[in-house]
């Protein structure tokens, strides 16, 4: 081993095991890993440590996998690389579908063989893991046999989605890696148009604004799409979504349109007892998603969702959008002919902050901004606000422990300090509170459409990812987009296939408690009937015969909820 | 190093199992297009598949009709061993895929499974798990060392039409020329019409055995894909179930790994398909 003449914390000397590593260190530094919140001493320190602790593994070579954003094209195309330069671990990281990453981890645990060394899984999956012990727990692995390839500056505390990843046993399941957010998404600056204000409040009475609801969110697609059509020569819309009949319309719908509707309980992150899918737990079991056994999937506030979003699909989005997936709808924004999107996921932010697009004005500023979405009509202050995705690494048992350890070196590596701002910038989905408060951040706020007043905000833990109450994620989201796309396609009401959704339901939870013997394992309750639950306080609940009266507000009131 | 024998050294133990469930077949006598279960018959299937060799061939040497490959003998030992009897019949890949995703009580295999794909079939998978790598001709290997996938972006990638691993690397930018046929590559980097073909471990091995034209080993490994079944809609649900837990049983009791394993060193006794 060698001595650098550069210090760590200025106490304890970096110790290189040859001159070459602490080259490669220094460059990596220097040419790819600015700016960074640690000082280049610290840096280097971090990087040492790897190369140290990665030697047993030099020469191997794991394979990750992750879902398809810009974070992991980062993550895959360069940090792979950085890593495999310093610690001599060769890593094949894969990008896929999300749907795809969840039927690999799937496969794994069904057949028992080692696909994967690690996945970059989404938190929603955390019902599963806690209860299927499948899972390796990182609290435990890091204190026992990880002890020794575990960085001692990871510091958990500096984490802001490590709340998502828990197990209600108080468990550490997944490490997050990378984390966005849905939120409104609007053209600013034609909402900031006299002309266009003026048509508007003409039309409906009140100020064009960030919608406070689903009542004015409705008008003011209806006005761009019906009304205005045409700005600036081209042809404009009021709404965007996507209805294509693909894993990623699930999400759509599970993610964000029932709990905004106001399917669920209140109470954070999820709702308690009923959740935002509807599904009521009783002492942690699952005992039901049908209202006749006390469960909201189809209750009147998920059919008044399901309803909504096929309706406004059909009405006021681009017609190519019943056509489209998740990641094509959210290229789309960047063609600039969409006034606003009711649900939007900030993973795009780095697409959609490019130069030289509609959306960017001459100065690199957005001409969008990112505000809290609209509530339906069944949602009542201290219900869920929004989603937010928490892609987290996660580590199966049927992982040999060898290569599993190495791949917890690479996941690592990915969040550590050293790395972790310029990753952030680069993909904008931050993970660490440090990354968010820096000078960094402040000066790049302009730039980012309200990501970062978001993510100094409350906000960043009032948006949650799917909780508990879901059992078995995996299995479950297929019928989202199977029973939905009945409806997009006109096959079914929306009545009738969440109807079908959650008899569904009710049956795989019946089977997954006979599998399971895990003590929160699903328990499926009694049949009460559908009067004697909606006649409950709480969720499911009854029909609403009053309309919701519109309410916009600017967009400095509309952000203050974040706070 | 350079040459199959030598690469033949390379692959590793799972790609070597696969080649003994391929003897397996042959020596078995393959499976023919009529396949009866023992006992009583729960569900007839009607099976369709497409030649992707070795997953799926047709032997010269077979009686007419007979289809063998790894893929299949899995897919007979599946349905055998859960009292469902079948009818196979080939097609084009994509008339397959089509096939069988509007005509009720069909299934087809052995297709990779994707998100894109996802909603068109009741799956029971995998039936295999293969990586796929980017080829070389032997002797004429990447100029630069790949590190990532991305470091490919520059060289021209053979690949095959209807293949989801093509559409993969297209989706991400990636210069990709599709053939006809999967092993119709092997026969373009020998003409220099591209540098890489990108293949799953097994199906290079066996074409570069087959042609004669010999390949380098992959010059990275970037992708792993899910082969399975892909049932129309009309199977119910609780065969689906059941086949799959039969499936994931077969793995974990051994089944599969024996299919693959028990003849694996006879990959290098076929002998070269004449063209």
């Amino acid at each position: 081993m060698s001595e650098t003449t550069l210090a760590a914390n200025n106490h304890s000397p970096i110790l290189w095991s040859d001159d070459k590593t602490r080259t490669i260190a220094e460059h990596l530094i220097k040419d790819e890993f600015q700016p960074s919140t640690l000082s280049q001493q610290q840096q280097l320190a971090e990087l040492a440590w790897f190369a140290n602790s990665s030697k047993p593994y030099s020469g191997m070579t794991i394979r990750v996998v992750s879902e398809r954003i810009d974070t992991h094209f980062y993550e895959a195309n360069i940090l792979a690389k950085a890593f495999y330069k310093l610690t001599g671990i060769h890593v094949v990281h894969e990008i896929t579908g999300e749907d795809d990453v969840i039927k690999k981890l799937q496969a794994q645990l069904a057949t028992g063989q080692n696909l994967y060394d690690g996945y970059i899984n989404d938190s929603d999956l955390i019902g599963f893991h806690f209860r299927t012990n499948q899972a390796i727990q990182l609290d435990i692995f890091m204190k026992n046999e990880g002890a020794d390839v575990t960085l001692p500056t990871l510091d958990l505390e500096d984490f802001i989605g490590l709340e998502f990843t828990k197990g209600p046993d108080g468990h550490l399941y997944q490490l997050p890696d990378q984390q966005f957010a849905n939120l409104y998404w609007y053209r600013a600056d034609w909402f900031e148009r006299p002309d266009l204000r003026a048509r508007f409040k003409k039309r409906y009475g009140y100020e064009l604004g960030v919608p406070q609801n689903w009542a004015a969110y409705e008008d003011i697609a209806e006005f761009f799409s019906i009304h205005v059509k045409m700005i600036d020569g081209q042809r404009v819309w009021g709404h965007m979504d996507y209805g294509k009949r693909d894993p990623s319309l699930g999400w759509r719908i599970s993610d964000a349109w029932l709990s905004l509707a106001g399917t669920g309980d209140k109470g954070l992150p999820n709702g308690n007892p009923v959740d935002e899918w509807g599904i009521r737990v009783e002492d942690c079991k699952p005992v039901g998603a049908s209202v006749a056994r006390g469960g909201a999937l189809d209750s009147p506030a998920a059919i008044y969702a399901v309803e909504k979003y096929a309706d406004w699909l059909e009405r006021y989005a681009p017609p190519d959008a019943k056509n489209m997936n998740f990641t094509e709808a959210g290229n789309w924004l960047v063609k600039g002919n969409i006034a606003q999107q009711i649900w939007w996921y900030t993973a795009f932010t780095a697409a959609l902050t490019k130069p030289d697009t509609p959306i960017v004005d001459g100065s690199g500023k957005p001409k969008w901004r990112m505000a809290p979405s609209p509530k339906g009509a069944y949602w009542q202050n201290g219900m869920k606000l929004g989603y937010q995705d928490a892609g987290s690494w996660t580590f199966l048992k049927s992982t040999p422990p060898e290569r599993m350890k190495a791949a917890w070196l690479y996941a690592q590596f990915l969040v550590s300090k050293t790395v972790s701002l310029k990753k952030s910038l680069v993909g904008l989905t931050p993970i660490r509170h440090s990354d968010i408060e820096s000078q960094t951040f402040t000066d790049k706020a302009p730039y980012l459409g309200g990501l970062v007043e978001f993510y100094r905000s409350r906000g960043k833990h009032l948006w949650t990812p799917t909780g508990t109450n879901v059992p078995d994620y995996t299995r479950l989201s297929n019928y989202w987009w199977q029973y939905v796309g009945e409806v997009v396609n006109g096959q079914r009401s929306a009545a009738d296939a969440m109807q079908a959704m959650a008899r569904s339901f009710d049956n795989a939870l019946d089977e997954i408690s006979r599998s399971n013997d895990h003590a929160c394992a699903p328990a499926l309750g009694p049949i009460k009937g559908a009067d004697y639950w909606l006649n409950q306080p709480g969720a499911p609940r009854k029909a609403l015969t009053d309309q919701q009266a519109p309410e916009t507000l600017d967009y400095e009131e509309a952000i203050r909820v974040w706070n | 190093m350079s040459g199959i024998s030598e690469f033949a050294v390379r692959l590793n133990r799972g790609l070597c199992h696969v080649f003994g469930t391929l003897t397996r077949t042959l020596l078995l006598g393959g499976i023919v297009t009529t396949a009866h279960a023992k006992g009583k018959q729960l569900l007839d299937l009607e099976l369709v598949s497409f030649i992707e060799p070795p997953y799926v061939f047709q032997s010269d040497t077979a009686p007419t009709g007979e289809v063998r490959g790894l893929a299949t003998a899995i897919v007979d030992e599946l349905l055998n061993s859960t009292g469902v009897s079948y009818q196979l019949k080939l097609l084009p890949p994509k008339r397959a895929i089509i096939y069988a995703s509007q005509t009720p009580n069909t299934c087809v295999y052995p297709i990779e499974r994707n998100q894109e794909r996802e909603v068109q079939f009741n799956w029971i998978s995998p039936i295999l798990i293969s990586r796929s790598g980017l080829y070389p001709l032997a002797g004429r290997p990447v100029e630069k060392k790949l590190e990532a996938l991305v470091d490919a972006k520059q060289l021209r990638i053979g690949s095959h039409l209807g293949s989801a691993t093509g559409e993969y690397l297209r989706s991400l930018g990636y210069e990709v020329d599709s053939a006809s046929q999967g092993d119709a590559n092997a026969y373009k980097l020998q003409f220099d019409r591209i540098d890489v073909w990108a293949s799953d471990h097994l199906t290079a091995a066996y074409t570069a055995q087959t042609s004669g034209i010999k390949l380098g080993p992959s010059a990275f490994d970037f992708f792993t894909t899910l082969r399975a079944i892909g049932c129309h809609s009309s199977v119910s649900t609780q065969w689906i179930e059941k086949l799959s837990a039969r499936l994931y049983a077969m793995y974990k009791d051994g089944s599969i790994e024996k299919l693959r394993s028990r003849l694996e060193k006879s990959i290098v006794l076929m002998p070269p398909i004449r063209k």
